[in-house]
């Protein structure tokens, strides 16, 4: 049964902004609202304890509910009716078919499957090609052929219908040779019928009251249209035709798929230039038919990248209706906030940031919420589609209530983390749409986590503004220049090159730093310039990761750039904050010791309380340590600089935690906790040129720790000295 | 590639007996074939009521179907844990474990 659930336009706001929520109330029933500030979000009996406080909005109280749909899927629609109503009409298209198998596509066409009129190309459920015209009075009048399509086998497909004569004729060519089956078919049937279309001209998807169906799952290059009914030599050479000079009057719309990779809008080379665009964000910057391995990148080779990679389960935005605002009152404090939604028993968050307006800090520590890695793991499906996991997590699965409705409805969506139904990787990944994993009440991972560090804050009365990873790549230095100290989340995994760079900009300004977690600064990502909201993450080259990106497709969209690790693309987390990825396991986490460099007198303050031999956070809700989940150490050939010193460490890990895939070169077992000298976690400390530093705990589970023994411990401890000292605007 | 020596009872009391390890090197290679089961069919744990009460589903191996669930439902983590190894040891040998 569906949920009520929901989402806001904005992650974050400042006083004088609106945020807009939209909700879906399934049954259409009535619900409560009401705004919540979030002190603490986890509530496991383990950890500080669940902690919200109602406040008083214009929004709170009772709300019609009404039911909004998700239109899932990506595909292309140009919205010229008059240009496709055609009675007689070639389709042409080469394809690169996916899932070929098991349930009707659409591949192009005006076809509405409703009134059953237009013209189509399909492939239906058992994988073979189908074209189909209609009027919506006489019955449809379909050719089929019977060769099922080899799923990743690059075909010209075409389809022509001659009103004069009536008939319809069929093309299937492969641009392959086996020893068997792979000859071009041809089949031809008659019936005279004049075909009456509705809508406009779509691609991988027809519709139904506004929602995609019949979506494709593959790859279409070089879409076209003609208003004749072409012979096949003349299909083969307008399938090739790439200029305009080269095309006639009869050519209705001739679409370029690998020309402007990081636009909605796609470019018609024909004499009509009939703009089409596509929607839910299929794959772009992806192997065309006609790519060789001699190219790797879109920007210099866009013949080899002619090709949009289409998904049934591509989602952008939900594009769901305002149901009620939450405008931000002037000198409202910055903190994390929910709309609180019940209904009866069920009761749903969507949460929210404030920040100060631009340019008017109010306190001198800064949070940034990774709000960029919550988008890579919205909605992810670790324990029903990763074949590993349990392996991973040295753990029989579990699913909590958020994964078992993931499973259940699959319109809400999927993560960076996982595969679409094709097997292909998922490269974007959106916050505009319920994302059930941000919510209180789940797991202590990510946002859960995070509201850790909110709530130790606020027991320890520090002020603090709170911005998100979308404020640091938007505005930059000038965004965190106001303040002496910046304070990371607990897993701040995925980093655009402006959020990178203005962290080190940052520092070497003589700004301190603040590194409160682990595997940080790991995957290099984009936010798209039109498009809030969504981030594109390759997984390319290495890294410890869920899938592989294909052979030529390591290329960002969003930008042209090279994706993948930071490491690989010149600025590593150990630049960053000194330390970077290098284990991770989820049995138990484990406590650090102080080395030598501890008593330095540079990091005589960190130590301020703490003894010599004092097992440093062996306790904790997280795998029961403050050094654990994922972990980072120091490497001076990686980056960590040369005056950074390592200042207690923790190396007491089991077997369940794995050195990092990125590191082998040849696979061996002496990986493990037990077996290997890179499975630990370093804390660091070192000064930045102007008087600055940076601390970097090296772990995930270091915030899990700060609350224990009523907020009294020496991780506790050592968080605070820190900061204290970070705040003093004395020079390091 | 190993097969699990249905014989080696202890290694599943083991189990029953320190569910979140440490765990012996012969239990861990025994945990490691458990747990590459296809996804599709696969034994899983699923949390019907947070803390309260865990059930076995079964995996679909396909987004969007129901998890269908088998057996009585356990009121505590660590039998539930045991329930879903005596389940996949049952599986992969063919013989059942007492309780």
């Amino acid at each position: 049964m569906e949920k009520l659930t929901g989402y806001s336009d904005k992650i974050c706001g400042s006083p004088g902004e609106a945020i807009s929520f939209k909700v879906s109330s399934p049954q259409r029933l009535s619900y409560q609202a009401e705004l919540v500030r979030l002190r603490c979000a986890d509530s496991s009996a383990t950890g500080p304890g669940f902690k919200e406080f109602s406040l008083p909005a214009a929004f709170t109280g009772e709300h019609t509910g009404r039911r909004q749909r998700i239109g899932i899927g990506s595909f292309v629609k140009a919205d010229n009716i008059t240009a496709f109503d055609l009675k007689r009409v070639t389709l042409l298209s080469l394809i690169w078919p996916t899932l070929p198998e098991g349930k009707e596509q659409a591949l192009m066409g005006t076809w509405d499957p409703k009134a059953k009129s237009g013209y189509g190309l399909f492939i239906t459920k058992h994988g073979t090609l189908s074209f189909s015209v209609g009027n919506g009075s006489e019955p449809v009048f379909t050719v089929n052929l019977e060769t099922p399509l080899q799923p990743r086998h690059w075909y010209l497909v075409a389809a022509t219908y001659n009103d004069e004569t009536g008939e319809a004729i069929i093309h299937q060519i492969p641009q392959f040779q086996y020893a068997y089956s792979s000859d071009s078919i041809t089949k031809s049937q008659i019936k005279k019928l004049s075909i009456r279309n509705n809508g406009c001209f779509r691609i991988a998807s027809w519709e139904i009251d506004g929602i995609p169906k019949s979506c494709f799952n593959g790859k279409i290059e070089r879409p076209r249209v003609s208003k004749q009914a072409l012979r096949l030599s003349e299909i083969e050479s307008l399938v090739n035709s790439e200029t305009s000079s080269s095309l006639n009057a009869d050519v209705v719309a001739a679409w370029d798929f690998g020309a402007n990779n990081s636009s909605d809008i796609l470019m018609d080379i024909g004499h009509h230039r009939l703009e089409a665009r596509t929607y839910n964000l299929p794959t772009r910057a992806v192997r065309g038919s006609r790519w060789d391995g001699s190219q790797h990148s879109f920007t210099q080779a866009p013949s080899h990248y002619g090709a949009i990679h289409f998904h049934e389960d591509d989602l952008y935005d939900c594009g769901w209706d305002t149901d009620f605002q939450f405008e931000i009152p002037d000198g409202f404090p910055s903190g994390l906030y929910a709309a609180k939604l019940t209904m009866g028993e069920e009761e749903e968050y969507l949460p929210f940031y404030v920040r100060p307006p631009k340019g008017t800090a109010r306190s001198r520590l800064a949070l940034l919420i990774p709000t960029a890695s919550y988008c890579a793991y919205a909605n992810y499906h670790v324990g029903t589609e990763w074949v590993f996991s349990e392996q991973i997590l040295n753990a029989f699965t579990v699913l909590d209530a958020e994964a078992q409705y993931l499973q259940h409805h699959a319109d809400l969506g999927i993560s960076s983390y996982d595969s679409h139904v094709d097997g292909s990787g998922c490269s974007y990944s959106s916050r505009l749409r319920p994302v059930l994993n941000m919510r209180p009440h789940t797991w202590a991972w990510q946002f859960a986590a995070d509201t850790h560090i909110i709530d130790w804050l606020e027991q320890k009365d520090f002020d603090v503004d709170i911005f998100t990873d979308e404020d640091l790549h938007n505005e930059g230095l000038s965004l965190l220049e106001p303040y002496s100290c910046v304070m990371t989340g607990t897993h701040p995994e995925y980093y655009s090159r402006n959020m990178m760079n203005t962290l080190l900009a940052y520092q070497q300004r003589g700004g301190r730093f603040m590194y409160m977690g682990g595997n940080g600064f790991y995957w290099k990502i984009d936010y798209h310039k039109d498009f809030p909201g969504v981030i594109e993450v390759r997984r390319a080259e290495d890294g410890s990761r869920s899938w592989i990106s294909e052979p030529g497709e390591y290329y960002h969209s969003f930008s042209g750039e090279l994706g993948g690790l930071w490491r690989r693309n010149g600025l590593p987390p150990q630049a960053i904050a000194g330390i970077g990825f290098t284990a991770q396991g989820f049995d138990k986490s484990t406590f650090y010791e102080r080395t030598d460099d501890s008593f330095d007198p540079r990091v005589e303050f960190v130590f301020k309380g703490i003894k010599a031999e004092e097992k440093i956070g062996d306790f904790g809700e997280m795998g029961g340590g403050a050094a654990g989940f994922e972990i980072d150490r120091a490497d001076l050939q990686l980056g960590t600089p040369p005056h950074a010193l390592v200042i207690a460490s923790a190396t007491n890990f089991s077997d369940g935690y794995h050195w990092v895939a990125e590191e082998h070169t040849h696979a061996h077992k002496a990986i493990t906790g037990t077996t290997c000298p890179h499975v630990r976690a370093d804390m660091v400390f070192y000064e930045t040129p102007g008087g600055g530093a940076v601390f970097s705990t090296g772990s995930i589970a270091w915030s899990g720790a700060l609350s224990s023994k009523n907020y009294n411990n020496n991780v506790s401890r050592i968080t605070e000295n820190v900061l204290r000292r970070f705040l003093d605007p004395t020079v390091f | 590639m190993k097969t699990i020596d249905s014989s080696r009872k202890d290694l599943a009391y083991e189990f029953r007996d320190t569910p979140f390890g440490p765990h012996s090197a012969e239990l861990r290679e025994v945990l490691q074939i458990l747990r590459w089961t296809p996804l599709k069919g696969r034994r899983i744990l699923v949390c019907t009521r947070p803390n309260e009460e865990w059930r076995i589903g079964i995996n679909p191996g396909v987004r969007g179907k129901e998890i269908i669930f088998e057996g009585d439902p356990f009121y505590n983590f660590r039998g539930a844990l045991w329930g879903l190894f005596r389940r996949r040891w049952e599986l992969a040998t063919g013989e059942q474990l007492e309780s």
